[in-house]
């Protein structure tokens, strides 16, 4: 009788691993939409005023970070992958990025 | 008791060895954007060192081919979701039609950069050149920066490309024949999934800061 029910959860758990179709394609019109929308505000930066000096940067490679957590989250489905490497990945992310900013706030120039 | 720990602690479709192999791929999943992220600070530093000869050249760069090439990477992620899926779902020819396509798009990706590459060499803007010689120190970082980081993810693809056609031709033949079990093919196409993504987010990051910051 247990083995039948481990049976059954190891099978949801299976399902729970992939992604479905309409949110895939869901997170693909995201992704073009964003893509859109970051296009539209470095057009407007220099031609409609729009002024946003060192924010306009941010703002873009702000959306280029939401785009690549769409892409992590629902295409290589990190959600579904053992708790320690998921800890370990997100540590090797946040380093980087910590190193990152620290060589940029070197060259204030932005 | 220990099996549904087991089951709760390690992704259910994947075996012991198929865990190691998943695990491996994000470790050079992981030294791959450490590679392109150096490149692309190294980028910032020398943006910041010439601001108004980046500026310029950005300018020159058609940011609708560059629009349209990020695109077609997008939708490339999206079919090799779906063709994973499909593989998961045990549907094979599915998965491999759509594996197919995302090597398609690949392709023409690569056809696309192609044209913008060409369309830069005919100005006599490749490195090395005399045109570009004679243009500011700046401007000669920027056209080397975008041919060496579009050069080498321009490479990834390409390989990607390659990695997608080894695992279509382990699809489309019988298990038996390959010697190769589902369960490990299986593995093949969703470390291939792993890697082709990737590609796709150094574009996301490369569009913007090549093309649309000015």
């Amino acid at each position: 009788m247990s083995k039948i029910g481990t049976e059954k959860e190891e099978i949801k758990k299976e399902d729970a691993s992939m992604v479905s179709f309409s949110t895939a394609i869901l997170v693909w019109m995201g992704l073009v939409i964003l893509t859109g929308l970051a296009i539209t505000m470095a057009a407007a930066i220099p031609k409609d005023g729009l002024n946003l000096g060192h924010w306009g940067v941010i703002a873009v490679i702000l959306v280029a970070g939401i785009q690549s957590y769409l892409v992590v989250r629902f295409f290589m489905p990190i959600n579904h992958e053992d708790r320690v490497f998921k800890t370990i990945l997100s540590w090797a992310v946040c380093f980087l990025i910590a190193v990152m900013l620290y060589t940029l706030v070197d060259f204030p120039a932005w | 008791m220990s099996d549904i720990s087991q089951a709760q602690s390690t992704p259910a479709h994947l075996e012991g060895g198929q865990v190691s192999g998943r695990i491996g791929m994000w470790l050079f999943l992981i030294t791959e954007v450490l590679l392109f992220c150096g490149l692309l600070l190294l980028y910032a530093v020398y943006r910041s060192k010439f601001p108004a000869d980046f500026h310029y050249c950005t300018g020159t760069l058609d940011i609708s081919l560059g629009a349209i090439n990020t695109v077609i990477l997008l939708t490339t992620s999206l079919t090799m979701a779906i063709g994973v899926i499909h593989i998961q779902k045990k549907n094979r020819k599915t998965g491999a039609a759509f594996i197919g396509l995302t090597m398609a798009l690949g392709f023409a990706f690569l056809v696309n950069i192609y044209l913008e590459w060409s369309a830069k060499f005919h100005q006599g803007l490749y490195p090395n050149s005399e045109i570009l010689q004679q243009h500011t120190p700046g401007e000669n970082i920027f056209y080397n920066l975008f041919y060496l980081v579009t050069g080498l993810h321009g490479l990834h693809v390409v390989i990607g490309i390659i990695i997608l056609a080894v695992v279509l031709i382990g699809i489309l033949k019988k298990a038996g024949k390959t010697g190769i079990d589902a369960k490990t093919l299986e593995m093949w196409v969703e470390n291939s999934g792993l890697y082709w993504h990737l590609v796709t987010i150094t574009r996301i990051f490369l569009f913007p800061l090549f093309y649309l910051i000015t």
